[in-house]
């Protein structure tokens, strides 16, 4: 399929024939009186913000008449959000940029991704879900795919006022020492989980803070680490040819790679904007989707626009 | 019984009182309060005494909520309650923590007939293994009886360190009694800054006879080692350097605003490492705080006119951004009776730095350099009189020597004692299994200040 930027005309046939106000999340439409809603009209940046819509109505006809290049919401809740003011919480939300991942076991290169970039982008967003609601007990929260990786939006009244984030991203990327790692479940899973994804993607290049021998046995010894870790081992590093100063900067770096799989900014910010679901993604000409069902969702079957498939019925050889 | 929740419904109605025909023990009693060596005799006091005295010392303090003097007295309090809960802690204490936090008794919810490996909460709807409840009672130091909703406790804990499952945080009854006690002095911060902005306008010999008797007489826990002296440019990080030069658009605010306003106050005020210590506090005189009107001010306003384009012709709010950041609030002409009312605030971390602003960031070799100190001094002061007595050292006690007088590199170490970098490399892992000393890097501008500043002296 052709991916390249949608050309304006394509824009206007998707906002006039495909996209459907009706299909905005009902999350983003229960409270669209306190979001504010930004825009990019011809791909020069969000100039055009301190939008704000009494009802979705409002929104339809504004990206109806625009064909906007792109089009955020905000995931604060504001008393004011034409003026940004009276903030009154926000959605908790984590961002995973499939071409920032620190770590990613195919080769692309940096900047560029492929299906199992997105593969594995939606495997950590899985994970981080899992954490959500096992120990903090979220029950509303949401996949969308954004088009070069995913966002997780959480609606929970306890999560929501917070104003400092950093301990909670903290603990869902596994990038502080638990108080016991072996214990069943609780933070050191989370730990394991988050530790065991990062290790499993690094290669031979992410190794480089160790001299060749012991990178070369980490290497070798990745599934066996893993396992260990798996099966709670309290030396569960403890391998051929990796000793104990080894051990220690293979445990500090794999947390440090896990804390960077999330853009941490975008959880901090409680003033963020985030693209909003059914909207396109311009540059890539990919829909941004909230996923229904997660484990299966295929951003290459449920977020590509018609048009796209036009450009390759039309490019077709006859 | 006692007070534990001085913020619920039934505490209120003490506080429909008339400022005007408040009683004068009353008001020695607000003042007296704010010194934590007091709170012996304030275990057991009168609901009302104990509420009107609280909220007469929040009041009065509130002007400026983010003094020194309110940290103190906030400290006091929040001691005072752990003392009184731990005194008084009982059923019917618990029920009124509950007015604040979410309590749950784990014996009341668990369901231990569940055989074997896991105990089950029905009525919580979670499972927890029993290795998990052992392991938890053994890092802890004690059993675990208590769970507390994450989301009540989130801003004075951290999660990563705690057990959290299904929305429930299991604690210890000492846990439990810290986590309230300090969100309760959260509650304290919460009412002060919300009530701030009317205090502004009231003005009663009450409220500022306290303020002013808390500040003069409150005794500060930890002194910062208060050197005001000159600035030495020549000793400044890269970053701050690049900032004075002044720089373009896109940056300007955050080097100025940021960077610039927050290292120049503590360097020229408090050039101390404790700044970062949070059981730490200090005072400014009245000379302090006229030292930075005068004299750190005017050169942030001129670094900020030499950035092009320059940051207050087009931003002239950003001033009153500078003045708040430095603790005068938001203010066009800061004098010395606002200092206080905002938060002065510490200068960035070298990551946030190279985050925030990364053109700034240019380390050069002082700034990679790694040096060696001190962990345990009470530990390595033993360690050392004990080697007083012997003839001979040992490699890591002559370490332990030299550097229990001021940390030193790898390289300087390595003159002074004239061994081998990679036998001293050894013992230096060695001391740091041990937890006698550690590495440390240079993470702050102010960091590399005082060790620059440290190190000219030195040498001179």
């Amino acid at each position: 399929m052709d991916f390249s930027p949608a050309s304006p005309k394509e824009r206007m046939i998707y906002y006039s024939e495909e996209w459907n106000p009706k299909d905005v999340p009902e999350f983003i439409i229960r409270s669209i009186k306190e979001k504010e809603f930004a825009f990019d009209h011809e791909g020069n940046g969000y100039t055009d913000r301190y939008n704000a819509f009494g009802n979705i109505h409002g929104l339809e006809t504004k990206v109806k008449t625009l064909n906007p290049y792109a089009v955020c919401a905000s995931t604060a809740y504001y008393e004011h959000p034409e003026q940004r003011a009276g903030w009154r919480g926000a959605e908790l939300v984590f961002d995973i940029d499939a071409k920032d991942q620190p770590v990613r076991s195919c080769s692309c290169a940096i900047g560029s991704i492929c299906e199992k970039c997105l593969e594995e982008a939606k495997g950590l967003a899985l994970i981080i879900i899992d954490t959500l609601r096992e120990d903090f007990g979220v029950k509303e929260v949401y996949l969308a795919y954004s088009g070069r990786g995913y966002h997780i939006h959480v609606l929970d009244k306890n999560a929501e006022p917070l104003e400092n984030r950093q301990y909670m991203l903290d603990y869902v990327m596994g990038s502080i020492m638990p108080m016991d790692f072996q214990m069943v479940i609780g933070y050191a899973k989370t730990w394991r989980k988050m530790f065991a994804l990062t290790l499993s993607k690094m290669k031979q290049e992410d190794f480089l803070f160790l001299n060749k021998n012991v990178a070369n046995s980490a290497i070798a010894n990745k599934e066996l680490i893993i396992k260990n870790l798996n099966a709670r081992m309290k030396n569960f590093i403890s391998t051929p040819g990796i000793g104990k100063t080894s051990q220690d900067k293979i445990l500090n770096e794999v947390m440090r790679l896990s804390g960077l799989t999330v853009d941490g900014k975008v959880t901090i910010d409680t003033k963020r904007i985030l693209r909003l679901p059914t909207t396109l993604h311009s540059k890539i000409s990919m829909i941004c989707t909230l996923a229904k069902h997660p484990e299966s969702f295929d951003p290459f079957n449920e977020a590509v626009p018609r048009f796209v498939l036009e450009r390759a019925e039309s490019n077709a050889p006859k | 019984m006692v007070v534990v929740n001085p913020f619920s419904q039934e505490s209120r109605h003490y506080l429909n009182i008339d400022i005007n025909k408040i009683d004068k023990s009353l008001i020695r009693l607000a003042i007296a309060r704010s010194n934590e060596n007091n709170n012996e005799k304030y275990i057991d006091l009168d609901d009302d005494k104990d509420i009107i005295s609280l909220f007469l010392l929040l009041q009065s303090l509130s002007k400026t909520p983010y003094a020194p003097e309110v940290l103190v007295a906030l400290n006091a309090f929040e001691n005072l309650m752990k003392e009184r809960i731990t005194t008084y802690f009982s059923q019917e204490v618990i029920d009124e923590m509950k007015t604040l936090i979410n309590i749950y008794d784990i014996d009341e919810h668990a369901d231990r007939a569940r055989p074997l490996k896991a105990i089950d909460f029905p009525s919580l709807g979670i499972i927890v293994p029993r290795e998990d409840l052992f392991r938890l009672k053994d890092k802890k130091r004690g059993e675990v009886n208590y769970m507390v909703l994450w989301s009540d406790v989130y801003d004075v804990t951290n999660i990563t360190k705690q057990y959290i499952i299904g929305s429930y945080m299991f604690v210890t009854k000492w846990e439990l009694i810290d986590l309230y006690s300090k969100t309760l002095k959260k509650r304290c911060k919460e009412y002060m800054k919300k009530t701030s902005i009317k205090m502004e306008e009231i003005s009663h010999p009450v409220y500022e006879q306290i303020s002013s008797m808390v500040r003069s007489l409150i005794k500060v826990r930890t002194t910062i080692e208060h050197a005001p002296g000159n600035l030495s440019e020549g000793l400044f990080p890269p970053c701050v350097k690049i900032a004075l030069g002044g720089v373009s658009s896109g940056q300007r605010n955050y080097a100025i605003t940021i960077l610039l306003t927050s290292f120049l106050s503590y360097a020229r005020l408090m050039p101390s490492t404790k700044i970062f210590d949070r059981d730490s506090s200090f005072t400014l005189s009245q000379n302090d705080v006229e030292l930075l009107i005068n004299d750190v001010i005017p050169t942030i306003i001129e670094a900020g006119n030499r950035c092009e384009p320059p940051l207050f012709k087009e931003h002239s709010l950003e001033k009153l951004n500078i003045f708040y950041h430095l603790g005068f609030g938001m203010t066009n002409h800061p004098n010395v009776t606002d200092y206080g009312k905002s938060k002065w605030y510490l200068p960035p971390s070298c990551s946030k730095i190279s985050e925030n602003a990364p053109q700034l960031c240019q380390p050069d070799e002082f700034c990679k350099e790694v040096t060696w100190g001190i962990v345990d001094w009470e530990k390595v002061d033993g360690i050392l009189k004990k080697v007083a007595e012997k003839d001979k050292t040992a490699l890591g006690e002559d370490v332990l020597k030299i550097l229990f007088k001021s940390p030193k590199t790898l390289k300087e170490l390595s003159e002074t004692l004239g061994s081998d970098e990679k036998e001293l490399s050894f013992v230096l892992g060695t001391l740091t299994k041990n937890k006698l000393v550690r590495k440390r890097k240079i993470t702050n501008p102010i960091i590399y200040y005082i060790r620059k500043k440290r190190a000219s002296n030195q040498k001179s």
